[in-house]
């Protein structure tokens, strides 16, 4: 009896082992619980792009050291005394020159891809489909136009094709496909179909001037291969022309900003703010400056954004002070290219109070956090436009197209909250009409107001120097250097690309040129 | 009817006709009720002997006086007498009621019984695996706050560390070397049987960042019985999955054997100092280009400068706009670091009788650190009871609560709030003590250099906060049901619970952002294990079987929330509901592991031992077409010493091992399978944000890796237990592991989870203990020399993907990499590139040599690891000391990086290199030859953070870890005192390096516990620590 109760007993250890752990599956709800209840695996499309325009106007990060440190020193917008801000001195700092091509194929490109990959080959999703074409061809030309050849036709498919060392494309084949990407895709687009709606925080939806940015864009590409393939330049701004243009500033690619957090914020103005001015803090003895090169420009031309774009520390402390603390007449601009022991030699009376007599950008108005991210305005593509016209590629008058573009420069300023009277443009006009004295003094004269309309998007101010040429910028040459003393021509690949992407790179480095500061990208030869 | 029968061993046993005689006489298949007395070796009552019925579960343990009572004993029953530390004894019955048994010591293998896989006790010798075991005594003395740091050099293949960080941070210890790629390279710990959690909650990395600390920082050492590690995949096999890295088992004291109510108390007093380990130069002062500063803006240009003009005591201003003399300020590391300290104490009680015993325990541990300002503090509560409920029934139980605080832990490696970047790299004309209070007028951060992300360092330990406090419940229980003599049935759930709450604060005024940001996080990790088993036992002729076949339910859950933001609207008010902006984040990710397993110890004669195991896990995190794996072992053990016949004399004992296993690791975290998206906290205007929710490429087909390992080994002890002897060779090979691979990022993602690779281990293990010196007179020298040495080859990683990135440093030219065919985790890098006739290829326009291709440098994990222990005793004195090394390896040191950047490495001033600058000749891009002369701060500053190779050192050393000096205060000393024993000691920990390579810092210095190794960047200096310790017993 004893005996047999210790078998039941056995048998129902035993049964409970072996059932609870074989029969009733060893793997039950197993898939529920390893999906994430606080993810989605359905896509919004919508949300999507808003955020894919959002991040590509930038994280901080890359807007710090790609836009402002790099770009914005080389092109002669900003200038600082130390030696972080390498571009002002052509220094190589691996960490800053990495940081745009590491954070725009991980926030710009990563996204961008999978939205077209969501939407192609379905014709009810067409205009969210060109519409992505025309934004993807906006993230790459900036990449390309910084660095060269870069991974394109196998970038951002690491999830989609399962592509981890992406091979570079040559820019050449670049901008051949993003320009035909722009006729397709400004083609494709449809009045009659579904689009982003006010998701899309460009046009709200709007294909009509959608298609106008892709042909604007188109110009801007266009117009970049006049030194190295000036028939097909011919043929795309051409093309540019006739799909139908920007013709207003309510035609601009921007994106507003609102000063609450950072996927709000206007990130270069806030960088500037936060990180470099802290104007309360620092009293004016900020890091950076704007240059002599952009102050001394707006200054002696009488230029009526002076005072929305410079100011003294003391406006961007104490909004009050502006009136006395943006006023034109004391604005003053660092040269580029020194340091605190080394401007004494410039500068002989320099002193520790000297720095805070120098302009920062105003916090107020075109640097606020509140201020759109231009990606490309109506003012650059009339500017282009009046080149157009002086390489007989265009329609109108190349004057006309000046005294437009410099009239919707100027009149851009409301949109940072400043109102710059007809009558200051008209006098500007007056004052500075467009000259006559041949194609060198034209292309300087519009494509110095091309630099000046594109402070703070300094990554197309840089482009559209190195293609032109203009405004002449003087060179320095800090001790230590990694060019010689002459501006670099392009930003060296990310440190990560020589180990994580090094066949490929080596491959591009074979074709392109040494990975320097002083190699030319095609666009540029 | 009074017979006794006194057996005496070792002065003759009774014969066995006589024996005969009694049986023959008596033995009439009664059941009795068998009674008497265990004595040890000094005939003292031996307390707790298991008395067990031969060949069944039937049992009974003695009481603290060494009496015991067992009833039912059949007239033809054999009783086994055992206890840890005694021979076992067997004694029939023969129809007696009184057996009375003297054990003696089993000096030929003192820890004979030790607990294996499961938390099962097994005769050591039975074992066809390494396995070492630590007492709890050898942590308790000269303590490290955590456990891991105090493993370091003591058991043959078990490489411990620990982070640079102070009190309270992460150690890393491996066992048998880098078996994972990039997943955890960790043991699995258990303790009484409940694996717990051992996660790093937070680390540095190149972008800094602290160390808060691991789950091993939980474990009070004064509550280890003792340590097991098991070493090898036959060992941990029943652990499965969680089996590839090895296991540690810990066992925490019991109240088992205690003499009525005992009370112990143990306390140690602690103070640590920094040891400047720096050897800068001090011709040359704060400057540049051989200029000292002539302003105060110069001066913060310069304030982390030391390039300047001659040091000659002249005044010159510094970067608060005072003028000083321009001279050499050697003490800042001292000046800087205060006096550390460590005091804990802990008291226990323990009682009970053969039917319920319980040990109580509560500690304190307070660790203030060298760094001003961080501290931590650990109480912690450990109660275990075991109770006989009925004559069947054991129910055993530990639970421990403990509440951990850490304050104000340093931030590490990138200069971002790091106290330590300043200490290291401040001019060296410049006094740090003069940066204090790391305040101006306004409380705002009092700026000392031009670079705002360079903290002032007294503003980064009196200003920025973090804080982390753990609460943690640990509970185990057990009960365990006898169903029969040879079968039981056993039922176990332990749970480990963790809520961490963390908080940091960048104040108001901090200089890079000076609105401040703060952030909280609630991190919750929580693991429950339940376990059924069922266990056979039986002789059978000459054969005996141990069986067990069971199952085990894992289920761990890892939660995170985040609220934080940036900006406080009011100024140094620090709560979330002062921010500008905030930001939010949550995290729950579940994770299940199912398991049955089973495995049968067959012995023969006990001379041959032979064991099988098997598990089969399924994972919920795997995608269900491919979750469940199966791990086999197998091992075979012979005792060739009671095999031999004719032994010689100087053979005490010898055994030869072998075994085979496959157990795995490195399973995938929750969600790792599909690509998902997530809504970003703010969204756009009033549009939501969406994006991929992952940098990391998903997989759908991932799988645990595999680990399989083949070990042999030699156990002999000789002369009488004089020299003994443990030779281990193992062959660990694993594959298929699921990699994080770095991707290019131009693939949209940083990484990728690949199921790749094949990584080998294979080394050889020796312990060599022994004992120079006895003397009748009580003069003991006992020594004890461990060595391991692991030969690593990362065979392959993936078609297509020959290397594979693990970390990098702040400098971003030094990373570390697998490559294949390589050892696991080299340094790598760039060397000067080279024309084809080895010239130095220039850069025209700057003068400096040119980056060469990125390559491999060195090794960064040191194959050759040991320890040697002395401990000399005569009578109540004792001294012990530990010196350990690890050799091979390398490390790249960014902090010297730096200070050949900044002018502070001696190299900058040999030749006169100042005066003359550095001379460069060799070849142009062009080929064509060049020579130029730079300053050498021009050269020194251009090569120090693009030519990695100049600062790759070997990170060899030889450390007198720890030392202590003992006195046990005699207990005729306390008369009529209720104290059974007082030990005082010297303790003292890392009181040399004897021997090392790398100059300026520890080569053990290293910023996190990851697999990344061989990275060095600002942590705490390493320091020296000497204290008392008193351990008394009531």
């Amino acid at each position: 009896m004893i005996k047999y109760i210790r078998n039941t007993k056995l048998a129902i250890i035993g049964g409970v082992l072996t059932a609870g752990l074989v029969t009733t599956s060893c793997d039950k709800g197993f898939v529920e619980l390893n999906t994430n209840p606080n993810a989605v695996t359905d896509p919004i499309l919508e949300n999507l792009f808003t955020y894919n325009v959002v991040k590509t106007a930038g994280t901080g990060y890359e807007n710090h050291r790609g836009n402002l440190i790099y770009a914005g020193a080389m092109v002669q917008h900003f200038a600082s005394l130390t030696t972080y801000w390498s571009g002002d001195k052509y220094l190589s700092n691996v960490e800053y020159y990495s940081a745009f091509f590491e954070t725009a194929f991980t926030n710009q490109v990563k996204e961008i891809e999978q939205i077209i990959a969501l939407t192609k080959d379905k014709p009810e999703l067409s205009n969210k489909y060109n519409i992505a074409r025309i934004w993807r061809a906006f993230i790459y030309h900036r990449i390309t136009d910084l660095y060269g050849d870069i991974p394109y036709s196998e970038a951002g498919q690491g999830y989609l094709d399962g592509i981890l060392s992406p091979k570079y494309d040559t820019q050449e084949t670049i901008y051949k496909d993003m320009l035909k990407e722009l006729e397709e895709a400004g083609a494709g687009l449809d009045a009659a179909k579904v689009s982003y709606g006010a998701a899309d925080p460009l046009y709200a939806g709007d294909v009509v001037k959608w298609k106008k940015f892709a042909n604007s864009l188109m110009l801007r590409l266009g117009m970049r291969m006049t030194k190295v393939d000036a028939a097909s330049a011919e043929t795309y701004v051409k093309k540019a022309i006739a799909g139908g243009l920007m013709t207003s500033n309510d035609d601009i690619a921007r994106l507003l900003h609102y000063d609450t957090n950072d996927n709000n914020r206007n990130l270069d103005a806030n960088t500037l703010k936060t990180q470099e001015y802290d104007a309360a803090n620092l009293k004016g003895k900020a890091n950076s400056k704007l240059s002599k090169t952009l102050v001394d420009f707006l200054q002696t031309n009488n230029d009526p954004r002076l005072q929305y774009i410079a100011t003294l520390w003391q406006g961007n402390a104490d909004r009050n002070q502006l009136p006395t603390a943006s006023a034109p007449a004391v604005q003053k601009g660092l040269p580029n290219g020194y340091d605190p022991t080394t401007i004494k030699t410039l500068i002989p009376a320099w002193n520790d109070n000297s720095l805070a007599t120098y302009s920062e950008a105003n916090l107020n108005y075109i640097a606020s956090n509140a201020a759109p991210t231009v990606f490309q305005s109506y003012a650059e593509v009339e500017y282009l436009l009046a080149e157009a016209a002086l390489r007989g590629w265009g329609d109108g008058a190349a004057a006309t197209h000046y005294n437009k573009g410099v009239t919707a420069a100027m009149n851009l300023f409301s949109i940072y909250g400043a109102t710059i009277p007809a009558a200051s443009i008209t006098a500007y006009l007056a004052a500075h009409p467009f000259v006559t004295s041949g194609m060198t003094s034209q292309m300087e004269q519009i494509h110095t107001q091309y630099w000046a309309a594109t402070f703070l998007n300094s990554y197309e101010a840089y482009a559209n120097w190195r293609r032109t040429g203009y405004p002449v910028l003087k060179p320095t040459n800090y001790t230590g250097n990694a060019t010689g003393g002459v501006i670099p021509r392009r930003l060296r690949y990310p440190a990560s690309e020589t180990s994580k992407n090094a066949v490929n790179y080596r491959a591009a480095v074979a074709i392109q040129g040494p990975d320097d500061f002083l190699t030319r990208v095609w666009w540029d030869k | 009817m009074k017979e006794k029968l006194r057996v005496v061993l070792g002065k003759g046993i009774i014969p066995l006709g006589l024996f005969l005689l009694f049986a023959s006489l008596t033995s009439f298949a009664q059941e009795r009720t068998v009674s008497g007395r265990v004595i040890d070796e000094k005939d003292q009552g031996l307390p707790g002997v298991a008395v067990t019925v031969k060949g069944t579960t039937k049992g009974t343990n003695a009481d603290v006086e060494g009496n015991f009572s067992l009833a039912g004993v059949k007239d033809t029953d054999v009783l086994v007498f055992s206890s840890i530390g005694y021979l076992k004894q067997e004694l029939s019955v023969n129809g007696q009621s009184t057996l009375n048994v003297k054990l003696v010591p089993d000096v030929a293998n003192l820890e004979e019984v030790v607990v294996t896989a499961l938390g099962i006790a097994k005769d050591k010798k039975a074992l066809a695996y390494a396995v070492t075991e630590v007492k709890g005594s050898d942590f308790t003395q000269a303590r490290e706050v955590n456990l891991g740091n105090a493993l370091s050099g003591k058991i043959a293949g078990v490489n411990a560390s620990s982070t640079a960080t102070g009190p309270g941070g992460s150690s890393r210890v491996l066992i048998r070397g880098n078996g994972s790629l990039s997943g955890s390279n960790q043991p699995l710990y258990v303790i009484n049987g409940v694996p717990i959690d051992n996660t790093n909650v937070g680390s540095a990395g190149m972008w800094g960042g602290f160390d808060t600390g691991d789950g091993l920082n939980s474990i009070n050492p004064d509550d280890i019985e003792s340590m097991t590690v098991l070493k090898g995949g036959t060992a941990a096999a029943l652990y499965g999955s969680r089996a590839g890295n090895g296991v540690i088992l810990i066992t925490t004291k019991t109240g088992k054997g205690s003499k009525g109510i005992g009370v112990e108390y143990n306390g140690t007093y602690t103070f640590e100092k920094v040891r400047d380990l720096t050897d800068w130069q001090y011709l040359y002062g704060s400057g540049t280009q051989g200029v000292a500063p002539t302003s105060k803006d110069e001066a913060l240009a310069n304030g982390a400068v030391s390039w300047g003009a001659k040091l000659d005591g002249s005044p010159v201003v510094q970067f608060d706009g005072v003028s000083r003399p321009y001279s050499a300020q050697k003490n800042n590391i001292e000046n800087f670091y205060r006096r550390g300290s460590t005091f804990s104490n802990t008291v226990a009680i323990s009682g009970g009788d053969e039917k319920l015993n319980f040990r109580f325990s509560g500690s304190n541990a307070d660790s203030k650190g060298v760094v001003p300002n961080a501290s931590f503090n650990r109480k912690s509560f450990n109660l275990s009871v075991n109770a006989n409920l009925a004559k069947k029934l054991i129910f055993e139980s530990v639970v421990q609560y403990n509440i951990e605080e850490g304050r104000n832990r340093s931030f590490l490696s990138d200069t971002p709030k790091n106290p330590n970047f300043a200490a290291y790299m401040i001019a060296n004309s410049v006094d740090i003590r003069n940066l204090a209070p790391g305040v101006d007028s306004r409380n705002y951060e009092l700026l000392w250099n031009s670079n705002v992300y360079a903290q002032n360092p007294y503003f980064a330990t009196d200003y920025v906060k973090n804080s982390d406090d753990r609460k943690r419940f640990l509970g185990s229980f057990s009960l365990r049901y006898n169903l029969t003599d040879w079968l039981y049935v056993r039922g176990r759930v332990g749970t480990d619970l963790n809520t961490i709450d963390f908080e940091s604060i960048e104040p108001t005024g901090i200089a890079y952002a000076t609105a401040g940001s703060m952030g909280t996080n609630v991190r919750k990790i929580n693991e429950t294990n339940g376990e059924l088993l069922l266990g056979f036992t039986k002789d059978i002729g000459d054969f005996s079987l141990n069986a067990i076949v069971g199952g085990n339910q894992m289920y761990r859950v890892n939660q995170n929330m985040y609220i934080g933001g940036s900006q406080f609207v009011i100024p140094f008010n620090y709560f979330l509901g002062n921010l500008t902006s905030s930001d939010r984040n949550i995290e729950y990710k579940p994770f299940k592991i199912n398991s049955l397993f089973a495995s049968a110890d067959l012995s023969w004669r006990n001379i041959l031992f032979l064991t099988f195991t098997g598990r089969e896990d399924w994972f919920s995190t795997l995608a269900p077409a491919n979750n469940r794996i199966f791990y086999p072992s197998v091992g075979l053990g012979y005792i060739l010493s009671d095999a031999l016949s004719d032994k010689p004399s100087w053979l005490t004992y010898a055994k030869v091992r072998g075994s085979w296993a496959q157990v795995g690791g490195g399973y995938p975290d929750p969600y790792a399978l599909n690509l998902t998206y997530t809504l970003q906290g703010n969204p756009y205007s009033s549009y939501p944000l969406m994006n991929i929710g992952t940098s990391t490429i998903p997989n759908q087909n991932l799988k645990p890796n595999t680990s399989t390992t083949t070990e042999f080994g030699i156990e002999t002890k000789l002369f009488q237990n004089r020299i003994g002897l443990d030779l281990t060779y193992y062959d660990r090979v694993t594959t298929n592991d699921p990699v994080k691979a770095s991707t290019s990022s131009a693939s949209g993602y940083n990484d990728v989870l690949l199921n790749v690779g094949k990584v080998q281990n294979k080394g050889i293990e020796i312990l060599l203990s022994g004992t120079p010196v006895k003397t009748p007179g009580g003069f003991n020298w006992n020594a004890s020399f461990n060595m391991a040495y692991n030969a690593n080859t990362v065979v392959k990683i993936a078609d297509g993907l020959p290397t594979l990135s693990l970390d990098e440093s702040r400098t971003r030219n030094a990373y570390i990499y697998h490559f294949e065919g390589q050892p696991y985790g080299m340094i790598a890098g760039s060397r000067m590139k080279r024309d084809a006739s080895g010239n130095v290829v220039y850069n025209k326009a700057t003068g400096l040599p040119v980056q060469g291709d990125f390559e491999m440098l060195a090794r960064g994990v040191p194959p050759l690891t040991m320890g040697l222990t002395n401990t000399v005793s005569y009578k109540g004195v004792s001294l012990g000391f530990l010196i350990d090394g690890k050799f091979g390896g390398y490390i790249y040191s960014a902090t010297n990086a730096f200070a050949m950047s900044r002018g502070l490495s001696k190299v900058t001033t040999d030749n006169n290199v100042r005066e003359t600058g550095v001379t460069v000749t060799g070849v142009d891009e062009q080929g064509e030859s060049f020579t130029k002369t730079l300053s050498a701060q021009d050269y020194y500053s251009g090569i120090a953070t693009t030519i990695t190779d100049q600062s790759v050192y070997k990170s060899d050393f030889l450390k007198l870890r720890q030392m202590t000096l003992g006195y046990s205060i005699p207990k005729s000393l306390f008369g009529k005192m209720p104290i059974q024993s007082v030990s005082l000691s010297f303790v003292a920990r890392n009181l040399f390096i004897l021997y090392k390579k790398v100059p300026n810092v520890d080569p053990e210095s290293t910023y996190n516990s990851g697999n990344g190794q061989g990275l060095e960047m600002f942590g705490v200096p390493p320091t020296r620590s000497y204290g008392l310790n008193l351990m008394v017993k009531f």
